[in-house]
């Protein structure tokens, strides 16, 4: 009996220790990140605050351009989306719309709204991709930028493929069609391509913001709001942390693994040359590990860069319903991708992406939520057996909480002292409210989330799951009424 | 078990086991509680740092605006209105502060850019003899590189030649953005010879860089030099930026130093330098161009095969039927666009491969290119 008393103890004493490690370890990776982050955003408003993005739009100098929007069912917002992207800035660009099989009548809107034909258009099949049905030009001399192709439904990965193989020009913007992107989006997008020097410039991803509660017109953000919601609320916070806390860090590092799939620029030749994109869930994150695993095989010098600049605004998913498959699909694509990759694992041939981006992810981003949830189970066992020192446990959550919440409001500042988007002081006050709420209402639903991907990536679910949108368009009116 | 057992005897274990247990329990929790209370403070300092940010900045903005509007006011009517000129002198001679004068610059420096002629030269008169140019000039040894470039970009907008040597010597600055300014201030600065600091240039010069001289010389009407001068430089950034002037500018004359970029090592300039032929039409550059055809990439062939279009000299049949079988996609729609458009057999020709051909994806490829909604 007492031995067994030792082991009891020795598990206890070795779970302990494991867990207060990984607690430890994984706060002050994130306190480095920012303060990394912080220093990376200082920076990149010093150099960029007089540069005149204007001398872009009219240079025949500057790399040309195609936006690739994969449409699935966008009946709702195509028209006026399709419009927004036609008047962004910038000199060579072109608009390629792909209709991935959509059930709703999304392309007969698009034939009549933009005067559209059937052309003989050939496909360079340079990645593998599902059938072209047809694809579609304007008889309309102002919509001579927009292409529109229509597709056997395969998937957004596919639909992006697509359009990689209708498109002619040097480089390529990945976007969410029921996005909104900003007029001047492309001009600081292909920045970074400019500046490039000994280094290749292969791809460059820009801050993703909320657009839930915010008043939009013809396409365009027109006075940005905080959500009334509380769920686009707490993503504000988290989309805030993630994009000018940690992205903006990661590029600094050289160990971005992620460009967000609603607006990213990439070098076509080389995304060409790397496969295209793959028929996974999370096929944003493994384009950009395969592109950099391509560039380092091939021993070629490269760059993946980040712009913290609000470049796109998207409507973020206001019921737990649609949130849980958003985030359901999201853990999925973090595990594909980490298993698809995993001799990249601590491997130095492949730099900073191998022996800090890959690893950060495996441990941070896939194993977190889940070591959360084993510690909690772990408490309620030693709950059973009377080994919880309780005092010690509040504390120990005081401490989590208060360190979630300064957390937070670290992100706020990083905004408001860089973009200053919400202006309004009853929004700031709102959203730190919600970084009081989030660690107790919010935080716990995000475990049981990922632990559901985790679990139906186990059991071999591969699918996007329904995301239903209310529509900007319908949102306008709301706020009107 | 016994590896368990064994383990637990194990002198770290034990080390780490006591060192566990031994901590000074309310020394750790006190740590622990100055650190929850440092970030519950910390959460309401960076609340009220943000609110109190905002009604500062709020403040500054408006104080700023209004003391330009100010400034900008007395600057338009003296502009149109001799008659203001005294009023407007002596309330700028007012603007005692740094505050006021950055402001003043600033005003200037504005009305500068949108303005010509006369009113262009009564802004740089206020100036100089407010000497508002001295604090540009002690702006170019600040050490902040954000006040340097400032400097550089309020001398060479008011094109004081005066600081010309200190402008010159930051070429060469190790901050890029810094050399960059001196470069764009050197092409205002220096009349007879603008673009002297190709000659000497040798770090990339970027596509941001040369967009912005580009920029420059469309804006300010600068006399263009004649880019052959650095066709031969060492700096390939270089020689690709003045092919792309070359072009943009029909530079005609130069069609021998273009021809003999044909053989560079890198692709890039090649294929720059064939664009190049295209454009100026160089015919006699023709028999090579098809020469260069079968030992080049795809990238480079279709490059060729665009030019040899262009120029419109004769075509090889042989080897232009000997590309459409090839596998390459871009090359074969290429030689159908050059066929397409030669007027004297090209559709025909065309016509009938389509005919016999068993090549599904040439097939599609003509039919493409004689689809007329299909902008190239």
């Amino acid at each position: 009996m007492e031995v067994l008393i030792d082991i009891l103890y020795l598990f206890k004493f070795i779970f302990d220790f494991l867990f207060i490690t990984y607690a430890i370890v994984i706060i002050i990776t994130y306190i480095i990140l920012a303060i990394i982050s912080g220093l990376a955003l200082r920076a990149y408003l010093k150099k960029n605050k007089n540069v005149n993005y204007n001398s872009i739009i009219s240079t025949p100098l500057a790399p040309s351009i195609s936006i690739i929007a994969p449409a699935y069912n966008e009946s709702v917002t195509i028209i006026e989306n399709i419009r927004a992207l036609l008047s962004i800035f910038y000199n060579d660009f072109e608009v390629i719309v792909v209709n991935d099989g959509s059930k709703d009548d999304s392309l007969e809107k698009v034939i009549k709204a933009y005067d559209l034909v059937k052309v003989d258009f050939a496909v360079n099949y340079q990645v593998n991709t599902k059938e072209v049905k047809g694809v579609y030009k304007s008889k309309n001399k102002s919509f001579e930028k927009l292409t529109v192709v229509d597709k056997v439904n395969g998937g957004k990965a596919d639909a992006l493929n697509v359009g990689i193989n209708i498109s002619e020009k040097d480089l390529f913007v990945a976007i969410d069609v029921d996005s909104i992107i900003e007029p001047d989006a492309l001009l600081k997008l292909v920045k970074p391509f400019l500046d490039e020097t000994d280094k290749k410039i292969i791809a460059t991803g820009g801050v993703i913001r909320i657009a839930n509660s915010c008043l939009i017109e013809g396409g365009h953000i027109v006075k940005v709001n905080a959500p009334k919601q509380f769920l686009p609320s707490v993503q504000v916070l988290e989309y805030t942390r993630a994009f000018l806390m940690g992205r903006m860090a990661w590029s600094k590092l050289d160990g971005l693994l992620l460009i967000s799939g609603a607006l990213g620029l990439f070098d076509r030749n080389i995304v060409i040359k790397a496969g295209g994109y793959a028929h996974t869930v999370g096929e944003d994150m493994e384009l950009i590990v395969r592109m950099r695993r391509y560039m380092c095989e091939n021993n070629l010098q490269y760059r993946v860069e980040y712009i913290p600049d609000p470049l796109c605004w998207t409507e973020a998913p206001s019921s737990l319903k649609i949130l849980g498959r958003q985030r359901n699909r999201w853990t999925r694509g973090t595990i594909d991708t980490l298993k698809i990759h995993k001799k990249i694992f601590f491997n130095k041939k492949y730099g900073r992406m191998g022996t800090l981006g890959y690893p950060y992810w495996y441990f941070f981003e896939w194993l977190a939520p889940l070591v959360e949830v084993l510690g909690f189970i772990y408490l309620i066992i030693l709950s059973f057996f009377g080994l919880v020192n309780w005092p010690y446990f509040i504390l120990m959550l005081f401490f989590v909480y208060s360190f979630a919440m300064a957390f937070s409001s670290w992100a706020l500042v990083f905004e408001e002292l860089t973009f200053h988007k919400y202006e309004k002081k009853t929004d700031i006050i709102k959203l730190f409210i919600t970084a009081h709420l989030e660690p107790i209402i919010y935080h716990p639903l995000t475990l049981i989330w990922a632990v559901k991907g985790n679990i139906d990536y186990f059991r071999g679910k591969t699918g996007w799951g329904k995301m239903e949108r209310a529509g900007f368009k319908k949102k306008l009116n709301n706020i009107k009424k | 078990m016994q590896l368990l057992l064994s383990f637990m005897d194990n002198k770290i274990f034990n080390y780490l086991n006591d060192a566990f247990n031994r901590l000074p329990d309310n020394a750790l929790n006190n740590i622990f509680i100055l650190i929850i209370l440092y970030f519950f403070l910390s959460f309401l300092i960076l609340l009220v740092f943000i609110l109190v940010r905002r009604i500062y900045s709020v403040y500054l903005k408006r104080r700023k605006r209004a003391v330009f509007n100010y400034y900008q006011n007395i600057l338009s009517k003296y502009i149109f209105d001799e008659s203001y000129k005294s009023m407007a002198y002596s309330i700028f001679s007012k603007a005692e502060s740094a505050f006021d004068k950055d402001i003043l610059i600033d005003v200037l420096y504005n009305y500068h850019i949108k303005f010509e002629g006369a009113h262009q030269k009564i802004l740089k008169t206020i100036y100089k003899e407010l000497q508002l140019n001295q604090l540009s000039f002690e702006k170019l040894k600040s050490k902040n590189w954000t006040t340097i470039v400032k400097g550089i970009q309020e001398i060479s907008e008011f094109n004081i030649k005066a600081e010309n040597k200190k402008i010159l010597d930051l070429l060469n600055h190790k901050n890029n953005i810094i050399s960059f300014e001196a470069q764009l201030a050197s092409i205002k600065l220096l009349p007879f010879v603008p673009f002297a600091f190709l000659d000497n240039l040798e770090r990339p010069f970027t596509k941001w860089e040369q967009i912005n001289v580009y920029d420059l010389i469309k804006s300010k009407n600068i006399e263009v030099p004649d880019f052959r001068l650095w066709l031969n430089s060492k700096n390939d950034t270089i020689v690709e930026f003045c092919l792309k002037m070359i072009q943009i500018q029909k530079q005609y004359g130069s069609e021998k130093e273009i021809i003999d970029l044909l053989d560079h090592k890198n692709q890039q300039i090649r294929k720059e330098c064939i664009k190049t032929i295209g454009v100026l039409d160089i015919k006699s550059a023709n028999e090579l161009l098809i020469k260069m055809i079968p030992n080049e990439d795809y990238i480079v062939k279709c490059e060729l095969i665009k030019a040899i279009h262009q120029i419109n000299e004769k075509i090889d049949l042989n080897l232009y039927t000997e590309l459409l079988n090839s596998n390459n996609y871009s090359v074969k729609k290429e030689i159908c666009y050059a066929l397409r458009d030669n007027i004297n057999y090209g559709p025909f020709y065309l016509a009938e491969i389509y005919e016999k051909t068993d090549d599904d994806i040439l097939r599609q490829i003509i039919k493409h290119v004689f689809d007329s909604k299909i902008k190239v």
